[in-house]
């Protein structure tokens, strides 16, 4: 039996942030009841031989939004339809401002043992910049509420080089994080495409001086701290990695449900149509042979701190990147320094 | 059936990129009734994609009509089309010396331009009637006594009674080849005297073999002949001869003198069948070849290299199969530091090369990489010897040259008088000297110079068109070469001579020239891992300098399901990309960063 994921998308928030360019949107509640019912059809209806559930990913959009019982429904479709390993990580977005208890009491019951939590930021201006709903307090209190209701295993998303994000105001957001103490922390550097409400306003990304900072700064507080920074925008305790997003870094199969959402099945990449209401229909986004697996492999691989076996043609280029400071080698593998990771869309173009 | 030679009119058109030329023919072919209008591809004489698209005539075409004129007769009209452009020159001058006459089309919006003085003037050298044609005259900003006026004053030859037509129309289109039997001379020619051909044009076919096109002045010839190559020597026992009808060969039995048609006798290079070559029989020969043979010689080289080195025998095969069509093009193995191997390519000029690449990359499916052409300069060294330089590798070092010298054109550069001073600025910055300048009417001037051809072997003609805003025409032939300060200029990246960059120029040129190309290469240099220095240097001696910064941020933050295969697409785009760069030391150079050099009249 191989071991997959499984990648479930929840369209909907309450607002769209400035700078989200996922697929989701604000919709009523017969919407969001009949999209639930299609998805959970769609489960159903899934077919995959063969393969062990290591991890389950509820994410959007914002599936805290979801009535209290969509969760266990989603769970129950899952169990039936796949082989679910009893330790399975099953992780459900929330953001701080939908999030209940009861909305928490009720995923857990049904194997929910991990929640990442959507806080972006701890100063309340940068939050209103980002166009959150929420402010610092609430997310703290959701956290602390998570935490209370059982979660073991929490992850909070920050957002670095936030416009008008200061060094300090950033030691700030991290300072919060680190009392409430997550086992996972995902930072990322903020980008800005076209198609956000940011691009539209034709918002400039700080500059690459500043990105440079903060990422630095960030990479060397949550060492201090005691994480591990184990992939470009990664951050865990030691045993708490995430083995669903491991799993998309590992070339693992991850099946994929609900509208906008895209699969793996270990050769063929598919995705299913943005479109809240037909999305059954499977496409291809492509098929990867061999040479293309490799190439994924190294590309996807150099994202984390394990790193990835190099082709023998390329061994001198990285050798060249080790004793320039971009690059470690750990055994037989090669990894990217934090100097390296913030170049390493060039490296991995020249190493491919 | 044998023609009689009095019913044949050979004749080209003269006209300057969209006057109207292709428009023309193809209203004669429709009056001739020889193309049914759903055979018809607009413009049918221009029948090379490339050609096309351009709006020009790289090769001559020749197509044979009959046309029943008013006075009762069916007369033979053999239309021989020209390229229109200056590096084809030569090929004019053949083509219209297998004429007696020519139409020449002016736009009477505008007038005339360069380019069609010039092969007036060529016409003219061949004592070739011309017979002028306004067209145009349905454009509200038409003005056809002025135009004719222009002509009369200029060229010297009654306009008054030109036709005045719409080709786009049909506007008095009839009276074109009426006037064509009435002023355009029958061919001259004895069928009995001993063959005497001359080639305006060949063109290789992968199952023919070379298709020789020929004008017969005297004798005749018929298939199974051994012809003779009076200029190669090389002879041939005829397959096929014919006519060239619109709709493509017709065989015939025999061609006889005055007529136009086509030979193929299993030759299986254009080499063999050289442009302006007399044909004669091996039998039966002639004791003088027509007069004007002379053996076409490239002007400006280029290095061409593919982008991919494993592509080199490739690239090789696909210029030995453009050769076979294209005596001019001349090509000899040659090797860069940075570049690998390639070929040391000669044009007759920039067209010329754009066109070579441009099919190399289409027709060939080869990623290119060139470098900045260059002219021949002439150098006498210290030892007494003269070399011939075409590629700036080869530049022989200050110590050894007793005289440099470079080629200067006549250049003519016709524009409304308004841009005198503009045209003059530019032709002074390109060191040029003012010859004369002549009005060709109130409005439009006539400027000669002498100008360097390198220094208008770059971007002169763009230059002149964004100054002029299009309105100006630009014409020049090779006039001698002179004396001149010349310096090699070569580039470092990362403190290294890049060989492919270095070029040749005159001293007085090379410091604003060196800094713009490192500006230039700084713009075209993607950011690498490390930074790096431009500089520009003659000998030792650093003349500018920039520097393109380190690359210090690329990342992609999130990479999950979707941004996956998402991220692949800009890999395998950058990839593509890369493909057209050359790894020079520790630099990647794109084809842009090598082009880029050349533009600098920005």
């Amino acid at each position: 039996m191989n071991s997959c994921g499984i990648y479930i998308h929840i369209p909907f928030c309450g607002t769209k942030c400035f700078y989200c360019d996922f697929f989701s949107r604000v919709a009523d509640n017969g919407t969001i009841e009949k999209y639930l019912a299609d998805l959970i059809k769609q489960i159903k209806s899934a077919r995959y031989e063969n393969f062990r559930v290591e991890s389950i990913y509820i994410g959007g959009g914002t599936p805290s939004l979801l009535s209290g019982d969509a969760v266990p429904k989603i769970a129950e479709a899952v169990n039936m339809t796949f082989s679910v390993d009893p330790d399975a990580e099953f992780t459900v977005e929330v953001n701080p401002e939908s999030v209940s208890v009861a909305f928490i009491k009720k995923a857990m019951s049904c194997g929910v043992n991990r929640v990442s939590i959507g806080v972006q930021s701890f100063d309340d201006i940068e939050l209103k910049t980002l166009g959150r709903r929420s402010r610092a307090a609430e997310a703290k209190k959701a956290f602390s509420m998570i935490r209370d209701a059982g979660i073991t295993n929490i992850n909070t998303d920050i957002m670095l080089a936030i416009p008008g994000q200061t060094e300090s105001s950033l030691e700030k957001t991290l300072c919060g994080l680190i009392s409430l103490s997550p086992e996972h922390v995902s930072a990322y550097l903020l980008k800005i495409e076209d198609n956000t409400v940011y691009g539209k306003k034709g918002v400039q990304e700080a500059p690459e001086e500043i990105q440079r900072e903060m990422f630095f700064f960030t990479s060397n507080f949550m060492r201090d701290a005691g994480y591990e920074h184990y992939e470009i925008s990664s951050y865990a305790k030691p045993g708490f990695r995430s083995r669903h997003n491991l799993g998309y870094w590992q070339l693992k199969p991850c099946f994929a449900f609900g509208a906008g959402a895209h699969g793996f099945d270990g050769h063929e990449r598919y995705y299913y149509d943005k479109n809240i209401g037909d999305f059954f229909e499977k496409k291809t986004e492509e098929y990867l042979d061999e040479k293309a697996l490799a190439e994924e492999r190294i590309m996807l691989g150099l994202r984390t701190s394990d790193g990835v076996c190099i082709p023998p043609d390329k061994i001198s280029y990285a050798d060249f990147l080790v004793k320039n400071g971009y690059m470690l080698k750990i055994g037989k593998n090669y990894a990217l320094t934090d100097e390296g990771f913030l170049v390493s869309n060039k490296i991995i173009a020249d190493i491919l | 059936m044998v023609t009689d030679i009095s019913k044949i009119r050979n004749f080209s058109i003269i006209a300057h990129i969209d006057h109207g030329k292709s428009t023309l023919a193809d209203r004669i072919l429709e009056l001739t009734n020889s193309v049914q209008a759903r055979d018809m591809e607009s413009q049918l004489l221009d029948n090379m994609e490339l050609e096309r698209e351009r709006g020009i005539t790289i090769k001559a075409r020749a197509v044979k009509l009959d046309y029943k004129a008013k006075d009762g007769n069916t007369y033979v009209f053999n239309l021989i089309d020209t390229p229109g452009h200056v590096d084809f020159n030569y090929e004019v001058s053949r083509s219209l010396a297998a004429c007696e006459g020519a139409v020449l089309v002016v736009d009477s919006t505008q007038g005339i331009e360069a380019q069609t003085l010039a092969n007036t003037y060529l016409a003219l050298d061949h004592d070739l009637e011309i017979l002028p044609v306004l067209n145009k005259i349905d454009l509200v900003n038409a003005d056809p006594d002025r135009v004719a006026a222009e002509i009369e004053d200029v060229i010297g030859i009654p306009a008054e009674d030109a036709p005045r037509i719409s080709a786009k129309t049909g506007l008095n289109v009839d009276l074109v080849p009426e006037e064509i039997v009435k002023k355009i001379p029958a061919p001259r020619g004895d069928s009995e005297k001993p063959l005497k051909a001359l080639i305006f044009d060949s063109v290789y076919d992968s199952y023919r073999g070379v298709i020789v096109y020929v004008r017969i002045f005297d004798g005749s010839i018929k298939t199974g002949d051994v012809i003779r190559f009076m200029a190669t020597g090389a002879e041939y026992e005829t397959v096929e001869i014919g006519y060239l009808e619109p709709l493509g060969m017709n065989k015939t039995e025999v061609l006889s003198a005055g007529e136009v048609g086509y030979i193929t006798a299993s030759i299986k290079n254009v080499k063999e069948a050289r442009v302006g070559d007399t044909v004669t029989l091996a039998e039966n020969p002639t004791d003088t070849p027509l007069k004007g043979y002379k053996k076409v010689q490239p002007m400006v080289f280029s290095g061409i290299y593919p982008a991919d080195g494993a592509k080199y025998d490739d690239l090789r095969e696909a210029l030995e199969k453009l050769q076979l069509n294209d005596a001019s093009l001349t090509f000899e193995p040659e090797s860069s530091v940075a570049l690998g191997f390639g070929f040391r390519c000669g044009f007759l000029g920039l067209l010329h090369m754009e066109i070579i690449q441009e099919r190399l990359e289409r027709e060939y499916n080869l990623d290119l990489i060139t470098t900045a052409p260059s002219v021949i300069y002439r150098i006498t060294k210290t030892d007494g010897k003269t070399v011939y330089i075409s590629n700036p590798t080869s530049y022989p070092s200050p110590s050894e040259i007793e005289l440099a010298e470079e080629p200067f054109v006549r250049a003519d550069v016709i524009a409304p008088s308004e841009y005198v001073g503009t045209i003059m600025d530019l032709c002074q910055e390109r060191r040029g000297v003012f010859k004369n300048m002549q009005y060709l009417d109130d409005t439009r001037v006539n400027l000669h110079y002498s100008l360097p051809l390198n220094e208008i072997i770059y971007d002169f003609f763009d230059a002149l068109k964004s100054r002029t805003r299009g309105y100006a025409s630009f014409d020049y032939e090779f006039e001698e070469y002179r004396k001149s300060d010349l310096v090699k200029l070569d580039i470092l990246l990362n403190g290294e001579i890049v060989d492919a960059l270095s070029f040749i120029v005159h001293s007085e040129r090379a410091y604003p020239r060196g800094r713009k190309i490192a500006e230039k290469l700084k713009e075209n240099i993607p950011r690498q891992l490390f930074e790096i220095p431009i500089q520009a240097a003659i000998g030792g001696k650093i003349i500018a300098r920039e520097t393109v910064k380190a690359l210090r941020k690329d990342v992609l933050a999130k990479c999950y399901g979707g941004d996956i295969t998402r991220k692949k697409k800009l890999l395998e785009k950058q990839k593509e990309g890369k493909k057209r760069m050359r790894q020079v030391g520790s630099v990647e150079l794109s084809q842009e960063a090598f082009m880029s050099v050349l533009k600098l009249d920005e």
